[in-house]
């Protein structure tokens, strides 16, 4: 990278994460600031100096083109006071042609400034052309997409059972060797509630985003009732999913507009999908129920939610919007104990019908489920239900007997310090 | 933002300030613009002063010898001012390149001082918001403006002076004209000075009232801007939200708000362009009947040899450029006027008081860790609201124990720890350290004493060493030591750069990738490495898969050693390493007592709890 903006980039950051509210805690707690501070100082050095060169170069030029610009009109002048001098011309027309190409010199000396201004532009200008003309997606490039019978059109969804299949689907990221995923095998259809489980870094997200049509595999193909999904547009893959990922993704317009769109909204399904996702409560004692809006920082009048209040409006998000494949990864993460087991509780309810995923690291959520995915080095290292699954004494039960371990009664009554001192 | 009016006082002092902010360290480039001004202005002047004095040679019939020597002097001078004026310019770009930067870094310098309170309330932040959106609109406000201006400020007022000093003359030269129509002649000079008068105050209302104007205009542009800055900032921008945009079909929402923004903006700029352009118009058309009006006056004293050619030149040339840049000079000290409400609240905001430092009591120095905190009848509400997070709340934090802290969402776990590490104060009761109240001790000792892990924790983006140490400088020993007892240290070793590994790709880059779990880990470690007397963890496997957190659990004890540990999660499978366990409700301790005690009482809250996530996993189940 070029050292010069590559000193702006550091000192910038350093700079921005001062004044970064959410880094607050952790820098007065750390006592960060002078490391912060420290490092600031010592890129904008750098960058000083890198400048300095900079300028000590265009400076030098900028002297001479000066120095040449005054000859010029010292020659000029000196032509036409010659012409007065012998009488050819007088004052008066010495000092018009003499006005006139002291003009003329700054004039162009203006536009030649202006030219080596505008290639830079054009040099900074094509590289937010070069991101631009980034083509969309492979669809742009002319792929021939399915006759309308073959899939129903979006009024129909909610009501349609879906069989979606993985035929020895495969996936990598750009501009990596190795396959994340490799070979997955896998159909599922309406009515099961599938648990995915795994260590962290295994790729349950991702498989997620294979799933909905987010990321097409690198290899194999995902069939939707049928239909091979990487022959769909994206925004229609879309349509067959509800998600509720981790991330954000409200905008700050109501709660009512967040879960319903933008158009016209159901409000008994609205209040119906929040008493589900149980946060009906929490909005109904706001002043302005579900016409509250989201987002401090842009609207005044709003309400800032909570990790687990947000969660739970990520989750009424995708139960309104009632398609036939439900995807949720980790809802219940920031729940507390009460509040996570009403959702498992609810979960058989509003996941009836329809084909659902649920991701998590608490194993207790397979118990919701008809089946268990294990992922683990890229592939479904064990499938089958709870109990299947302990029988089979493999990496799930491994897993689930760490993850009860202090839940149930250890028999080791010795205090910590007692227990960690005869280890050693 | 609402400022009032400024009296010219109170603008003069802190456009001082502000000043005086940027000498610190720009002395240079303050006297270096001053002097790029005059230098400037002379430049202005030069080409006049050349054609004068070459016409008057001229008209004086003076020999070869002479006009030779005058063009040489003239054009060598002109070129001697504009190579140094040239080159002082480009000392100046090098010296002015990060007065900007200076300045921002002053504003977040100042957040980093900031009692926490302060700085989490919303007026705090909005404040900062409000200055940030300031500095990047339209020309820039604040300081970064002001040391601009000051070439501006001298070589306009040099100009204007000058000029004036020749209009002075030439009125002088007029008055004293021998000659039969002496009355003519004064009529059309005090003519002319009249319509000069009059365009020149007219001249400067018209900017007095445009930038008053464009004041208002832009203060309706900052909520606006701000506004621009979330869509695109902090959710476009974003990787995360790209997901949501995409599966909620949020694109045509965005557009739309967002082209609603870019016409509130191009509309408020276009009306400011507008004024502009009126005055501008006005302006331009009085310049051109006032400089018709002085040729003419000028040619009626020159025919009557009360002038040279020379001076014809010049004087033209001096009222030329009075007309022209009285504007400019009117213009810019108006701005400079405006720009004082900038500087007062970049200084308001630097002026807000730490509260917080009062204390001045060095906490011991212990090797044995035996610090102990109390809470006695603590209640606490956030600032702005009335409701109490924490009620009466008394506890005592035992030596060397692990305490789980428990409860709902919402019933003041966090709040409880934010007390703790006196990110907050209480709003009544105290908190004591070994029987002394924490107010009494030096702020950022006391903080030393902990070593926190917070749910929202954040890494830096730069290196991993520095980052587990949070400085610059580290033990490379410890560092790794901090990473092994996470079991971070085969993590560590696959990286080709070590503990010079920059984390993220903000800052550099060539930085990786980190995971959740895998920042978890880091930022445990680096609670760790402070190898404070109090541990303090809020939700530290959340992010973890069963066995990650089997080994976080099972080597807790080993990972504490003799400090005193307050763990806070909703896994309650965690409890039962701690040998304390404190159930929070509704803002009030309600519970406290080992595991076992806690689920004998089966109507306590603890119970409930409990049962609702352990029967799951209990054996036999």
């Amino acid at each position: 990278m070029d050292p010069l903006a590559d000193a702006y980039q550091k000192e910038d950051y350093t700079r921005e994460r001062a004044g970064d509210f959410t880094y607050a805690k952790d820098i007065r707690l750390y006592n960060m600031k002078p490391w912060l501070l420290g490092m600031n100082q010592k890129y904008a050095g750098i960058r000083l100096g890198l400048k300095k060169e900079d300028l000590i170069f265009t400076g030098g030029l900028a002297v001479i083109n000066n120095v040449i610009n005054y000859l010029q009109i010292a020659c000029i002048c000196g032509f036409f006071l010659y012409q007065a001098w012998i009488g050819r011309i007088t004052i008066s027309d010495v000092v018009l042609y003499f006005g006139a190409a002291t003009s003329l010199t700054s004039a162009l000396l203006t536009a030649s400034q202006t030219m080596v201004v505008l290639r830079l532009m054009g040099i900074n200008y094509q590289k937010y052309a070069d991101f631009v003309d980034i083509p969309e997606g492979k669809l742009d490039e002319g792929e021939i997409l399915p006759s309308k019978d073959e899939l129903p059109e979006p009024d129909n969804l909610n009501s349609e059972a879906v069989t979606l299949e993985l035929q020895s689907v495969s996936y990598r990221f750009p501009d990596t060797d190795t396959d994340l995923l490799h070979n997955l095998n896998l159909t599922v259809k309406s009515g099961d509630r599938i648990a995915v489980v795994g260590l962290n870094g295994a790729g349950k997200t991702t498989l997620m985003k294979l799933l909905c049509g987010l990321l097409t595999p690198t290899g194999g193909r995902i069939l939707l009732n049928g239909v091979d999904m990487s022959t769909l547009p994206p925004e229609k893959r879309y349509e067959w999913f509800s998600c509720a990922f981790q991330d954000i993704g409200f905008l700050p317009v109501s709660v009512q507009e967040n879960i319903c769109g933008y158009g016209k909204a159901d409000r008994f399904k609205l209040f119906d999908c929040l008493e589900k996702a149980g946060i009906i409560d929490k909005i109904l004692s706001l002043p302005d129920s579900v016409n509250t809006l989201m987002e401090k920082d842009i609207n005044e009048d709003a309400v800032d939610f909570s990790g687990g209040e947000k969660q739970k409006l990520a989750l009424a998000r995708a139960l309104y919007q009632d398609r036939p494949v439900l995807i949720l990864d980790e809802p219940t993460a920031a729940l507390d104990p009460l509040a996570e087991y009403e959702m498992y509780q609810r979960y058989a309810d509003f996941a009836k019908d329809k084909l659902s995923f649920f991701v998590s690291h608490r194993l207790s959520s397979t118990r919701f489920c008809t089946r268990i995915l294990l992922l683990q080095d890229g592939c479904f290292a064990e499938q089958g239900t709870h109990e299947e699954l302990l029988e089979k004494n493999g990496v799930y039960a491994e897993l689930f007997r760490l993850q009860s371990y202090y839940y149930n009664d250890t028999r080791d009554k010795r205090s910590g310090m007692e227990r960690s001192r005869s280890y050693s | 933002m609402k400022i009032e009016n400024m009296r010219l006082k109170e603008m003069l002092r802190i456009n001082f300030r502000g000043l005086t902010f940027i000498a610190q360290d720009k002395i240079r480039g303050i006297l270096l613009m001053l002097f790029i001004g005059i230098i400037n202005a002379v430049y202005t002047f030069w080409n006049v002063w050349l054609l004068a004095v070459l016409a008057d040679a001229l008209q004086a019939h003076a020999s070869a010898q002479t006009l030779i020597r005058d063009l040489a002097l003239m054009a060598g001078g002109g070129l001697l001012v504009g190579a140094v004026n040239f080159t002082s310019y480009y000392i100046l770009f090098y010296i002015g390149s990060n007065v900007w930067e200076q300045a921002d870094l002053a504003l977040n310098s100042k957040m980093m001082d900031m009692d926490y309170e302060y700085m989490e309330s919303e007026k705090v932040q909005n404040q900062r918001r409000d200055l940030d959106e300031i500095t990047r609109s339209y020309g820039g406000g604040g300081i970064n403006f002001l040391f601009w201006r000051v070439e501006v400020v001298a070589r306009t007022t040099t100009e204007v002076l000058i000029a004036v000093f020749y209009l002075a003359q030439m009125i002088y030269k007029s008055a004293t004209l021998p000659g039969t129509h002496s009355r003519e002649m004064g009529f059309m000079t005090a003519l002319f000075m009249l319509m000069l008068a009059a365009a020149l105050i007219f001249s400067y209302r018209q900017n007095i009232r445009w930038q008053e104007d464009r004041f208002s205009l832009e203060n309706k542009m900052i909520p606006v801007n701000r506004s621009f800055t979330w869509y695109v900032e902090n959710y476009l921008e974003k990787t995360e939200a790209s997901k949501n945009i995409r599966l909620f079909k949020q694109q045509s929402v965005l557009m739309e708000r967002i082209q609603n923004i870019f016409e509130s903006i191009t509309d408020k700029v276009g009306r400011i362009t507008e004024i502009e352009e009126k005055i501008q118009l006005f302006l331009g058309a009085l310049r051109a009947v006032l400089l018709g009006l002085v040729y003419f006056l000028l040619g009626a004293i020159a025919l009557q040899g009360g002038m040279t050619a020379g001076n014809v030149v010049l004087y033209a040339g001096a009222i030329g450029i009075l007309i022209e840049y009285f504007s400019e000079w009117v213009f810019v000290l108006t701005e400079l006027a405006t720009n004082s409400k900038y500087l007062k609240a970049f200084f308001d905001f630097l002026d807000i008081p730490n509260q917080k430092y009062e204390g001045t009591l060095h906490t011991e120095k212990r090797d044995d860790d035996r610090f102990e905190v109390e809470f006695r009848h603590v209640s606490f509400h956030y600032p702005g609201s009335k409701q109490d997070v924490l009620k009466d709340f008394s506890i005592r934090f035992r030596i060397g124990e692990r305490l789980a802290v428990v409860g709902e969402n919402g019933c003041g776990k966090t709040t409880l720890i934010k007390l703790l590490c006196r990110l907050y104060d209480p709003t009544e009761g105290e908190i004591l350290l070994n029987g002394i109240d924490i107010h009494k001790y030096d702020y950022q000792e006391y903080m030393n004493l902990f070593g926190v892990v917070f749910q929202d924790f954040k890494l830096l983006s730069m290196p991993l060493g520095q980052n587990i140490a949070a400085s610059e400088s580290y033990s490379p020993e410890r560092v790794y030591d901090a990473l092994a007892r996470m079991g971070m240290s085969d993590y560590t070793k696959k990286l080709e750069k070590g503990l010079d590994t920059v984390l993220y790709k903000d800052f550099d880059s060539s930085g990786i990738e980190v995971s959740g779990g895998e920042a978890q880990k880091l930022a445990m470690a680096r609670a760790l490495y402070r190898d404070a007397p109090f541990l303090i963890l809020d939700e530290p496997t959340a992010a973890l898969d069963p066995i990650a957190e089997y080994e976080v659990y099972s080597k807790f004890d080993e990972l504490v050693g003799t400090k005193t540990a307050v763990y806070i999660s909703h896994r309650l499978s965690s409890c039962r390493f701690c040998n304390d366990i404190l159930v929070i409700a509704d803002g009030r301790a309600v519970q406290r007592g080992s595991h076992e005690e806690l689920l004998a009482d089966e109507k306590g809250l603890y119970y409930r709890l409990w049962m609702a996530q352990a029967q799951y996993y209990v054996h036999g189940k």
